[in-house]
């Protein structure tokens, strides 16, 4: 049974965005991102007759990727993430801002429920409405809503993300 | 969309990194060697076991009707839906499947150790670091000493202590070099590439799909498939007799293949596509020899003999 040729180029062409994705899912540890990634795409391989003939193949992925981390969410990653000492904030130029940024970011991730976390990277990482969200997640738009007012309001009261969001001071 | 979420937007797309590395064609393969090789394995084993059982049955008494192993009605029925749908690798019929997460429940910071699987047989080294929990590359190298096939370096060591899902590294022996390399057995990621699963040697056990009777691999060319049963020509009882599905070409010769060292399920498979009838005997081997089990340790006729197209080749199977 020959394989369609292009499950490879698929992969190059798709594993940067989903991993990035994947970082926001999983709090920004790229360790689990790519777990979370391979397992994705590893579903997509097994289907790959049937999403090769999609019309979105890269929708279906990231599809199940959302599904696979919403339905892992208990198992895996939503304990409490240890980190090592955070650098140094208060630094002055435009690279460490964004590392402090960055590290907020995590930070204020972690706080979210990973359903909170989906609608977050869905609708404000991916641009996606709040249909196509509610479409990927398997739930109402008004879940969709919901959830995102809840997860903005979280992500307000975080140290060093609320300036950014509202001062906009990102570098 | 408000301000805030607007903010959100531009600071997300700053913010989130670009990934470290990118994801290979490979390791999203190598993930699933494991479940591939064993949706082949039942079926095969389930044939075995028929086989077997229906001869012994036969031979000692015709009275007592049809007593097939349990395992094997299963295993047909699992396997005959499973091969009706559409997927191009079926997902596990068998409860002893993997999950695609073996990752111990006890999560992260857990730390696990590495299991040594140098000197085993690549797909069985596959299967052992995966359902330890751990992700596999697959690199392979020429080696006179090493028989091809065969785990000959792994990184980290045995014994090294890492979190749950980290990548082990594989050097599999390639053979001599006069040898099929085993390196064309992981596709570099070419749009080129032909989609065979990293892990899996081209003269192994190909990616079958359960319930379908294992085809010779597409390099073999050949377009029919005629299964053959092999005859017992041993004198000792054979612990399993492969049919060889195998298309058997009508003519010529082919040089027995250095089957040495692989899985007996690898081998089989690479002696049937080779137009080779199979009987796998298994018998220690002698004491200087320490090979795992289920590890082929001898052939007969040697690796390199020419024989007609449809001969019986007998392989010593380590118990």
């Amino acid at each position: 049974m020959p394989e369609p040729p292009d499950f490879a180029d698929f992969v190059r062409r798709q594993s940067s965005a989903m991993l990035r994705a994947a970082w926001l899912l999983t709090g920004g540890d790229w360790a689990l991102a790519e777990d979370l990634v391979q397992t994705a795409l590893g579903e997509v391989w097994r289907r790959w007759d049937r999403v090769s003939a999609m019309e979105s193949a890269e929708g279906y992925a990231h599809k199940v990727m959302v599904n696979t981390f919403l339905r892992w969410r208990g198992r895996r990653w939503t304990g409490e993430i240890a980190s090592a000492a955070l650098p140094e904030s208060a630094a002055d130029s435009g690279a460490f801002r964004q590392v402090d940024t960055r590290e907020s970011l995590r930070r204020a991730l972690r706080e979210l429920t990973a359903k909170q976390r989906a609608v977050i990277m869905l609708r404000y990482f991916e641009d996606r409405t709040e249909t196509d969200t509610a479409q990927i997640m398997g739930c109402s738009v008004g879940t969709v809503k919901s959830q995102a007012a809840k997860a903005l309001a979280r992500l307000r009261h975080v140290p060093g993300l609320m300036d950014v969001l509202q001062g906009g001071t990102a570098a | 969309m408000n301000a805030d979420e607007q903010r959100l937007a531009d600071l997300l797309k700053q913010v989130v990194p670009d990934p470290p590395r990118q994801l290979t064609y490979e390791e999203i393969t190598v993930l699933n060697v494991e479940r591939t090789v064993k949706s082949w394995l039942v079926p095969t084993l389930a044939a075995a076991s028929v086989l077997i059982i229906g001869g012994a049955v036969g031979a000692v008494a015709a009275t007592r009707s049809g007593h097939p192993a349990p395992s094997a009605p299963a295993a047909y029925q699992g396997t005959s839906r499973a091969g009706g749908s559409a997927s191009p690798v079926p997902r596990p019929t068998s409860p002893g499947c993997p999950t695609p997460e073996p990752v111990p429940a006890s999560g992260r910071g857990a730390s696990l150790t590495v299991p040594n699987v140098t000197g085993q047989a690549q797909v069985s080294a596959v299967a052992t670091l995966s359902r330890a929990g751990l992700k596999v590359v697959i690199n392979s190298r020429a080696s006179r000493a090493i028989p091809q096939g065969i785990a000959m370096l792994q990184s980290p060591a045995a014994g090294a202590h890492v979190a749950p899902g980290a990548t082990v590294t594989l050097t599999i022996s390639a053979g001599s070099g006069a040898a099929k390399p085993v390196a064309s057995a992981v596709p570099t990621p070419s749009p080129s590439a032909t989609c065979l699963p990293a892990g899996i040697a081209p003269g192994g056990p190909s990616p079958v799909p359960t319930g379908a009777v294992p085809t010779p691999s597409p390099s073999s060319g050949v377009p029919t498939a005629v299964p053959t049963v092999a005859a017992p020509t041993a004198t000792s009882t054979p612990v399993a007799i492969s049919a060889a599905p195998s298309a058997v070409p009508t003519q010529g010769k082919v040089s027995v293949p250095n089957l040495v060292g692989q899985s007996s399920l690898a081998a089989t498979q690479t002696a049937q596509v080779a137009g080779l009838v199979v009987v796998v005997q298994s018998q220690s081997a002698p004491a200087a020899q320490h090979e795992p089990a289920g590890v082929v340790w001898g052939q007969e006729p040697a690796a390199g003999t020419a024989v007609p197209v449809g001969a019986t080749i007998t392989l010593y199977r380590q118990p």
